[in-house]
């Protein structure tokens, strides 16, 4: 796991910050740890925290924050200016997007018309929902959500015999 | 009095809001993006060289004035003309098509028709949009349709709208009426320069809200049907009052036929409201002019059309005396 205060180095020092009944827990690099102690064997307790603090309150931030792969947009940006910032976004964000798009027009299957290279070939389609549940089940398996990963290898598995048996 | 669609539509159009699928949309992109946007554009329309009826505007290379007077043929939107810094349009020979280009959307093509023919104007915009897809790769997703920069235009994309002219359902007041039975049925009502436009000559444009989940057939179907309701109530509207209130109705519109042809000076907001009042009396055969004429009129009467004409011809006069003479060629 990479240091989640440099964002380089392996991390290898894991702080727990207990306050009330949250508990958080930070996984920093020798380097970074190092500059946190410092500050502390130098007496200087206010900055130390002010460090911890500031981890924390990045990570809940991060939490929270869901962020576009493609282009870096966070959905609170999108909140603000009412504009995606790419194609990414509406994956990314599917689960904020969903009821969003629910609530303006009522319904969330397209059912208008569908460019010449998607209609000319369906192929790319299957593929196209393959590739996207496979990302999910991958997610699903790093969040350690077995349930949903199941589902989505199922929903995998019936795509790939459908397209198996409609191949020519 | 013979009544005809054309007495209350003006003009009708379809848009189609598309992305490349391989850059990010307008708020994340870069200047070399927007650059490769418009080149894309320009070379689907010139890879059949017979076919060349396109010219580019190039927003930065043109005067203000210049801009704005294509915003006020609908050739470009409002938008666009905020994004001038990389905004450009490709627009038909016949003034038919316009592809704005680096709007909300990477491309925005439009097909404008002169009366209520959505369907004409949606199976133009779909040739421009095939055309385009020759050479490129829309942002689509199976589930979500074309994927745009903002979700209020996800799925078709498509926004089929009508410029009405409804004097009377403005004057006897019926209009926020009008606005909440439109909106129960996913379209909405907005001014002459669409969103967040006034409603300047009793002009409203009527369009879908909803995008998603529809066919483009069936939202250019809900559109004319609203269109036709409309069309019946403000030509029941002017039966009745040039019946019963006929003496009220020939003075406001004989009044302001006075002042177009008379008056010395005139603003834009002012001539808008005896615009209206021409247009009604026209329509109602009270005087003896073409529509077709009356239409053209309300393009180059307003600000920057007339600040090209004062450019051209009379460099010395004031713009509101200006454009009473270009309303008296008319008249």
């Amino acid at each position: 796991m990479l240091c989640e205060e440099c964002n380089k180095n392996q991390a290898t020092v894991s702080i727990t910050v207990t306050s009330g009944e949250d508990m958080n827990t930070r996984h920093l690099c020798p380097e970074c740890m190092k500059k946190m102690e410092l500050s502390l064997a130098h007496g200087d307790i206010q900055s130390f925290l002010s460090s911890i603090l500031a981890v924390l309150s990045a990570s809940k931030t991060e939490k929270h924050q869901p962020t576009c792969t493609g282009c870096g947009l966070t959905y609170s940006a999108f909140e603000q200016n009412g504009r995606l910032g790419c194609a990414q976004c509406y994956m990314d964000f599917s689960e904020q997007l969903k009821p969003l798009l629910q609530r303006i027009h009522g319904r969330t299957q397209h059912a208008g018309r569908v460019p010449a290279s998607f209609a000319n070939n369906p192929q790319k389609q299957i593929q196209k929902q393959c590739d996207e549940l496979r990302q999910k089940m991958d997610e699903a398996v790093a969040s350690e959500n077995f349930e949903d990963a199941a589902k989505y290898r199922d929903e995998l598995r019936a795509l790939s015999e459908h397209e198996e048996a409609n191949l020519p | 009095m013979s009544q005809s669609v054309n007495d209350v539509v003006v003009s009708g159009r379809v848009r189609l809001a598309r992305n490349y699928f391989d850059l990010p949309f307008w708020g994340m992109s870069n200047e070399e993006n927007a650059q490769l946007c418009i080149s894309r554009a320009t070379e689907s329309q010139l890879t059949n060289p017979t076919e060349d009826t396109y010219t580019l505007y190039t927003l930065r290379d043109m005067t203000k004035v210049d801009r704005q007077a294509l915003m006020e043929q609908h050739l470009i939107s409002r938008d666009l003309l905020k994004h001038s810094e990389v905004g450009a349009a490709l627009i038909s020979k016949d003034q038919m098509i316009s592809i704005m280009i680096n709007e909300e959307d990477h491309l925005r093509i439009q097909s404008i028709v002169s009366g209520f023919d959505l369907g004409l104007a949606a199976s133009e915009a779909f040739k421009a949009e095939e055309k385009l897809e020759g050479i490129c790769t829309f942002s689509f997703d199976p589930q979500l349709g074309y994927l745009t920069s903002c979700p209020t235009n996800t799925g078709t994309g498509l926004r089929a709208s009508l410029m009405m002219h409804l004097p009377m359902l403005t004057r006897f007041k019926q209009m926020g009426n009008v606005n909440q039975s439109v909106a129960k049925l996913g379209l909405t009502t907005r001014g002459i320069y669409g969103e967040g436009s006034e409603a300047l000559g009793d002009l409203y444009q009527i369009s879908n809200q909803v995008t998603l989940g529809r066919t483009e057939d069936e939202i250019i179907e809900a559109v004319t049907a609203v269109g036709k309701q409309l069309i019946d109530a403000e030509h029941a509207l002017r039966s009745r009052c040039l019946s019963d209130q006929s003496a009220e109705l020939k003075d406001t519109i004989f009044r302001s036929y006075g002042l177009l042809r008379y008056a010395v000076q005139m603003d834009e907001k002012e001539f808008m409201q005896h615009w209206s009042n021409l247009r009604l009396g026209v329509s109602c055969g009270l005087l003896d002019t073409s529509l077709e004429l009356v239409d053209q009129l309300l393009t180059t009467a307003q600000a920057a059309h007339v600040k090209q004409y004062v450019k051209e011809n009379t460099p010395d006069l004031a713009v509101n005396q200006a454009r009473c003479q270009i309303i008296q060629k008319y008249l």
